[in-house]
């Protein structure tokens, strides 16, 4: 079976300064239909990049990306566009939804870009908002919708050509629990019914459940999540972080806590009592690598 | 597309306003324009296209008869009408009269005239009556209004008093009117008791313009009724079209302009939009489709009220301005039209290529 997504050694480097960073650094990976992906990473690791490429609205330094057979490398800038279209499904964090149309029209609006007719258009958006639950909100504008709204206007819009590849960047971000689970619950089952794949970005921890597979993205190198690294939540700003990479730990009362940066650090020291009592929990090591204890203060 | 570009029109009520208010002043401003050339050009015409002779006969090196005068002894006119070919003469005597009203000096461009046979003589009469005696006169009803002047007022002419008998119309020519004496009372007023200015020659049937010509004296200037009305209608071209045209190039300047800058503020204000729907897959005809279909909506709507405005003013000018003459064309109308629609789309360049610029990139940045 040809797999939906395959990159195989890619890689973008950025030049500034002088300096040149590889911001997605000899990434392979290979998703099959159906399959749930969620990528993991803390911020600069190189997530946005990676969707990029993936969406075909970056090209990179090396490396191929194919989706459903087709070499990205292989396309003129009008087939990647057709391409996009018809075979990817784009999710935002920020929804990006139009704001002068309503949501039929949001979502009819890649049907517009692939030449349906005004009454197909508005036929299939009518039916995936109603799939959605949204028949009551069809005529409303953004403005007018809750961010669980938004965003599910946004994932029938993702629908709308009925895309192979389904890319979502921070799903959740801009979401509360409850419509945050909501989401990707529908991600999920998309996936699951319409063999779609689903590829998502993000850093929020409390959607990794729903993932048929973990990957975590650390300086632009893809990881399995599971088999690499032991991941910590830094307690005070709550991001995972990979434990051996860790700007510093303390020992507390014979645990460690890990830091993503001096100022968290500096912060806990203030008060322990503090972030211990806050919902960041802090996670322990879930591979075999040790996490050092070291630059304890 | 279109729905989003009338989505993004609707939405932005105030940016709309302002463009559809910059296209209706740049379209005011050349319909009125436009229409005054046209009127100007139109009211010199019409006197000169109303009389009834096949030929007029001038002084050499004439060249219209606002910037020079013809002046042919009077008894010509008896040797014309002997020659071969000729049935019938008349005599054109008229100038520039100054007069004054109350406190103000104005002028009127008197004609002589015989009420039995009034080829020369008004061409419409709007009130009273074209059958004047030798001391009244005939007023075009522009410069009645002007001066508040009604049927049997008095005005002197170089010291004659003549009493307003009738009042007609199609005698304006915007700077100064037309009026009408008894061709003996023109004589008198204008000193012209042994000159013609012209004689208008209508030949017998069969009879050849040219064997005419041939046939009269080589220092005379022959010319038809059609370059009559052309000749003077270019006094009303090289005076006025060099103004006319920097006026309408200002006009659609402006419009461009206003039109450009409200549809670029909302390209830079949804830049976000037009990235998202790069991203989606927007090919560059759909931007553009968006974009040219919101200007030329705005643009549109602007001519629309822009036309409005201009039939609007028309009315009131007619009402309290007189001597703001206007006329409006259909077929002037239609290719302002299409000056809008040209407009419109020159003002989505600029949108265009900033639009084009748009990294759809951007969009997985929060």
């Amino acid at each position: 079976m040809t797999p939906v997504l395959a990159l195989d050694q890619v890689t973008r480097t950025f030049t500034t300064g002088g300096k040149t960073i590889a911001a997605v650094d000899h990434v392979d990976l290979c998703v099959e239909p159906g399959e749930l992906v969620i990528i993991m990473g803390p911020s600069g690791s190189g997530k946005t990049t990676l969707l990029q490429l993936i969406g075909a609205l970056l090209s990179p330094t090396s490396g191929t990306i194919a989706i459903n057979g087709h070499r990205l490398d292989e396309l003129s800038s009008a087939e990647l566009a057709d391409l996009r279209l018809r075979q990817i499904g784009f999710i935002f964090q920020t929804f990006n939804l139009l704001e002068s149309l309503d949501a039929t029209d949001n979502v009819a609006t890649p049907g517009t870009l692939a030449g349906l007719s005004r009454r197909q258009r508005r036929q299939r958006a009518n039916e995936l908002l109603d799939s959605l639950d949204l028949s009551e909100r069809c005529h409303h504008r953004p403005d007018q919708l809750s961010g669980g709204e938004k965003q599910r206007v946004a994932i029938a819009r993702a629908l709308m050509n009925d895309p192979a590849l389904i890319l979502a960047d921070e799903p959740t971000a801009n979401l509360d629990s409850a419509s945050g689970y909501q989401a990707l619950h529908l991600l999920q089952d998309i996936a699951a019914t319409t063999d779609k794949t689903v590829l998502v970005v993000t850093h929020d921890h409390r959607i990794t459940d729903a993932a048929d597979r973990l990957l975590w993205l650390a300086d632009g190198v893809l990881h399995d999540r599971q088999a690499d690294f032991a991941i910590a939540t830094d307690p005070v700003c709550g991001m995972e972080i990979i434990a051996e990479r860790a700007a510093t730990t303390r020992q507390v009362n014979g645990t460690t806590v890990w830091f993503c940066s001096q100022l968290c650090a500096q912060k806990y020291d203030q008060n322990p009592t503090l972030w211990t009592s806050t919902t960041h929990s802090n996670d322990p090591p879930t591979s075999p690598v040790s996490p050092t204890t070291s630059d304890s203060t | 597309m279109f729905s989003l570009a009338f989505g993004n029109l609707a939405r932005e009520r105030t940016r709309l306003a302002i463009s559809v208010g910059g296209v209706a002043f740049a379209v005011t401003l050349i319909v009125l324009i436009r229409g005054l050339f046209v009127a100007y050009q139109s009211r010199v015409a019409d006197y000169f296209d109303g009389v009834d002779t096949d030929l007029w006969v001038m002084q050499s090196g004439t060249a219209d008869f606002f910037h020079s005068i013809s002046l042919l002894p009077r008894d010509l006119r008896a040797d014309l009408e002997v020659t071969a070919g000729v049935a019938e003469t008349q005599p054109y005597v008229a100038r520039l009269v100054a007069l004054d009203i109350g406190d103000s000096d104005t002028v009127l461009y008197l004609v002589g005239y015989e009420p039995t046979n009034p080829v020369t003589g008004p061409r419409n009469i709007a009130a009273g009556t074209d059958q004047i005696g030798p001391d009244e006169i005939v007023i075009d009803k522009v410069f009645a209004t002007q001066h508040g002047i009604e049927l049997g007022d008095i005005l002197t002419l170089e010291g004659t008093p003549l009493t307003v008998a009738g009042i007609s119309t199609g005698g304006d020519l915007v700077m100064f009117q037309y009026a009408f004496a008894r061709l003996a009372t023109a004589r008198t007023i204008l000193g012209f008791e042994a000159i013609d200015n012209a004689v208008l020659v209508t030949l017998e049937t069969g009879a050849d313009d040219d064997e005419f010509v041939a046939t009269i004296d080589s220092d005379l200037l022959v010319r038809t009724p059609g370059e009559v009305v052309a000749v003077n209608q270019r006094v009303i071209n090289d005076g006025f079209l060099p103004v006319i045209e920097v006026l309408l190039a200002l006009g659609f300047i402006v419009g461009i302009a206003v039109v450009g800058l409200t549809i670029y503020s909302s390209v830079i204000e949804r830049r976000r939009e037009y990235g998202v729907l790069k991203a989606l897959g927007a090919r560059p005809r759909h931007l553009l489709a968006v974009i040219t279909s919101q200007s030329l909506l705005a643009a549109g709507l602007g001519y629309v009220l822009g036309i409005a405005i201009s039939f609007a003013a028309r009315w009131a000018s007619e009402r309290w301005v007189p001597q703001f003459i206007t006329d409006l064309r259909t077929s002037d109308l239609a290719w302002i039209a299409v000056a809008t629609a040209v407009m419109a789309i020159a003002a989505a360049t600029f949108p265009l290529i900033r639009v084009a610029h748009i990294d759809p990139a951007e969009v997985f940045r929060s």
